[in-house]
């Protein structure tokens, strides 16, 4: 019965290729992109290995885009009409995400074309969404642009296909990228000589499927294919058994697709309302600042940035830097995974009516996450979670940093 | 099965029951919170429900609010000298510190021009905290004013005054009502009272009480109340949250002995974080299906004001109220622990009505209910 299951399931994993495809297949096209693994998984990013991104809003506007050079100087919020704090020296979105340009070989083909801007110049899409870079990204395998908390309005790395068998995709988890069904069931490997005790469902395998680089075709045993990942057979929780209980139990571990990358040694994780979240080596929580807004709801925490948004929460900018105070780097402090080191305003501004990061403002080495400085809460003890969500309703604040793969929705 | 079994009975069941065998591979060893009960007796599991601040209250407000009622930020700011320059100045309407602070984060740098309303009844709801009939200043007390409840007996509730002339608060208020909804659908508020070493429900003069963090979601019921009898297995990630208690039963209406400090976690208006309470006390009616009653302390404020003021109370038009005003309010009728070295009282006593369901309270160290199934017995065909 359980088998036939899985059977209907595999029934849909059938495509011309077999199923497996190893490489990104640019269909004759030419773009200037490469595949870079990220975090998030493997993604296509420029030449220079800067991740490639699409944007939620251009998927109303098919052939167009949305994020443009405009310089915008008010904000409509329903009927009402704001003045965009510091305008004049706000950047437009595409000085913020800057589209892949096509040079004139640019050659079409497979699921890469090419809309024209409003300026006239030609950007490269993928799978029909324009492609865009992030100022915030430095390093190659950065996947800093995506952490807005309106999912709306949400940037998106333009993931690169993984090789996957059809039906299975990768999601975070803290282990790593995990990979799982498409309805979000976990697969797991059985741990050295474990697994009986707790018997789980093969993932089975379509007749015609074949073996591909780090996938191949076994026998379950009971003469059914069934798949495997860098050697490992490859297995489900049956129904009625939850994928922590299998965790739980010893026997199994997370099929993944990549561990995750170490964090810096002393930064901590602790158990809070809203998940697993990273901690300084005093226990006391850290903490990123995030800002969107705009009628592109563009960011608004990148350095030069009007510094109202901070002063919003925390005042002056004596009051900000007394109240979240920047996770100091150790002298010779190297990049981590996602963490890395920046130098960083302290205080962060001098003037709410400007821009943060002023000339002639003393810096700090100090630890940044995904690119955004990571800060303790100051009136905060150990244990607690006070600087969460302290934001505005229109979009900015301090939010506890959290592990990846583990957030707690609070619903 | 009712939820008076005792622990070992409980286990016996499981022992002999055919998913033992799938079960005891996936129980999860943990290291209790407290030892195990050495109660005899049965136990009383209890879900919370509903969770408002207890306010009095007559229709129009008239008795206790005659002032009327507070008004919101919007208008503070409104009649505020140098509206149109702030928003000109920092972009957003409501900025109203020298720096474009919102009051919630920095209430005392905005002054508002329209007075607070004061409440003005002596009719409240509440337990009596600092044992005084007068409200006179105590070791653990500054001097305050009590309210008479219905029974005729003194409490402390200064929150109700901080809040009972405030519309959003009020019954049917846009506070109220938004986060007695999210109490009930969010994991973060899962409450749990175990009542252990129980003789006779109605009458028993020592019972042991014990409070959890819960993980698990309520079962609503069409005229929107909770299905007692549901599984609720307790978070033990929250050692924090895990508190410890004796009470007794009379007449049917459990009375604990105050915990001299618990926090609880509270998802508040779309902000998950937790209270601070001293002297947490309860005084629940129980009844077959579940309870009702007061759950009252005193609210550490430097963490009640972090929880009440971020994320959507940051706007405190939304609930009718100022910031700058409110938290004036409540520093002003704190009346609970006072600062050794400046007398100010630094937390206010607060009583809250509750609704509970009964419930099977898991322990982790006996079953995970999401796992015993009746497809994890491999036995059936």
């Amino acid at each position: 019965m359980i088998w036939r299951g899985i059977l209907l399931l595999a029934g849909a994993w059938l495509v011309p290729s077999g199923a497996i495809a190893a490489k990104p297949d640019f269909g004759g096209a030419n773009p200037p992109v490469r595949v870079q693994m990220t975090e998030e998984g493997p993604v296509f990013a420029t030449r220079q290995g800067r991740t490639l991104y699409s944007w939620a809003r251009d998927d109303g506007t098919p052939g167009k885009s949305q994020c443009t050079g405009e310089h915008f100087t008010t904000n409509r919020i329903m009927a009402f009409v704001f003045p965009l704090p510091v305008a004049a020296k706000r950047r437009s979105c595409a000085e913020k995400w800057l589209p892949l340009i096509a040079d004139k070989g640019a050659r079409t083909g497979g699921a890469w074309s090419l809309i024209t801007r409003d300026d006239g110049k030609r950007q490269w899409a993928y799978a029909g969404h324009p492609l865009y870079s992030s100022t915030k990204d430095q390093r190659p395998g950065d996947v800093n642009g995506n952490m807005e908390r309106n999912a709306d309005q949400a940037w998106r790395p333009a993931l690169a296909p993984a090789g996957l068998p059809a039906g299975l995709k990768l999601v975070r988890r803290v282990e790593g990228l995990a990979i799982a069904t498409a309805d979000n069931r976990l697969l797991f490997r059985a741990k050295a000589g474990q697994g009986a005790a707790l018997p789980l469902t093969p993932l089975a395998a379509p007749a015609i499927a074949q073996s591909r680089g780090d996938w191949t075709v076994t026998d379950s045993g009971t003469g059914q294919a069934q798949y495997a990942f860098r050697r490992d057979p490859l297995f489900l929780a049956p129904e009625g058994i939850s994928d922590d209980a299998v965790l739980q139990s010893g026997e199994w571990q997370l099929a993944l697709f990549k561990d995750a990358t170490p964090v810096p040694p002393h930064i901590r994780t602790v158990m809070t309302l809203v998940g697993q979240a990273y901690a300084a080596p005093s226990g006391k929580l850290l903490y990123a600042f995030n800002c969107n807004y705009g009628p592109e709801d563009l960011a608004c925490d990148d350095p030069g940035d009007a510094a109202v948004y901070y002063s919003t929460i925390c005042g002056s900018g004596e009051e900000c830097a007394r109240q979240w105070q920047p996770l100091l780097a150790d002298k010779g402090a190297r990049p981590v995974g996602e963490w890395t080191v920046k130098d960083v305003a302290y205080p962060l501004f001098t003037d709410a009516t400007d821009v943060t990061y002023p000339a002639g403002t003393p810096r700090v080495k100090a630890w940044a996450y995904k690119g955004r400085p990571v800060y303790t809460f100051a009136d905060e003890e150990p244990g607690e979670m006070m600087g969460h969500g302290m934001w505005s309703l229109a979009g900015f604040g301090f939010y506890a940093v959290q592990v990846p793969g583990n957030h707690e929705t609070g619903r | 099965m009712r939820s008076g079994d005792q622990p070992e009975r409980r286990i016996s069941r499981l022992r002999n029951s055919r998913l033992y065998g799938a079960t005891l591979s996936l129980l999860i060893p943990v290291a209790p919170a407290f030892s195990a009960s050495p109660e005899t007796g049965g136990t009383i599991g209890l879900v919370l429900t509903s969770w408002r601040p207890a306010l009095y209250e007559t229709p129009g407000a008239k008795e206790e609010c005659p002032s009327g009622l507070q008004v919101s930020e919007d208008i503070q700011n409104e009649k505020t000298p140098g509206a149109a320059e702030r928003l000109a100045k920092f972009g957003f309407p409501l900025n109203r510190g020298p720096n474009g602070e919102l009051a919630a984060y920095a209430p005392m740098k905005v002054e508002d021009p329209i007075p607070f309303r004061e409440l003005q009844t002596r009719n409240g709801f509440g337990l009596n905290l600092d044992g005084t009939s007068d409200g006179h200043a105590t070791a653990k007390s500054c001097t305050h004013e009590k309210f008479r409840t219905p029974e005729g007996v003194a409490a402390d509730n200064q929150l109700a005054r901080v809040l009972g002339c405030t519309v959003g608060w009020r019954a049917s208020g846009f506070n109220v009502e938004f986060a007695a909804r999210e109490f009930a659908s969010s994991s973060v508020n899962r409450i749990l009272v175990e009542i252990s070493g129980v003789d006779d429900e109605r009458n028993d003069p020592d019972v042991e009480i014990r409070i959890y963090k819960g993980l698990d979601g309520l079962v609503a019921t069409g005229e929107g109340k909770f299905l007692p009898g549901t599984n609720q297995r307790i978070d033990n990630r929250f050692p924090r949250y895990m508190h410890q208690t004796r009470g007794k039963i009379a007449d049917g209406v459990l009375t604990s002995d105050p915990i001299p400090l618990a926090n609880l976690p509270l998802l508040w208006v779309a902000n998950p974080g937790e209270r601070k309470f001293r002297d947490l006390q309860l005084k629940l009616k129980l009844t077959d299906t579940g309870a009702e009653g007061i759950v009252s302390g005193y609210e550490d404020l430097r963490i009640w004001w972090n929880n009440y003021s971020r994320g959507m109370n940051s706007h405190g038009g939304i609930g009718n109220y100022s910031s700058a005003q409110l938290y004036r309010a409540a520093h002003r009728y704190a009346d609970g622990y006072p600062d050794p070295k400046t007398g100010q009282c630094t937390a206010i006593s607060a009583a809250y009505k509750v609704e509970a369901a009964r419930a099977m309270i898991a322990h982790p160290a006996l079953a995970q209910p999401s796992t015993v199934t009746a497809s994890n017995d491999r036995t059936k065909p």
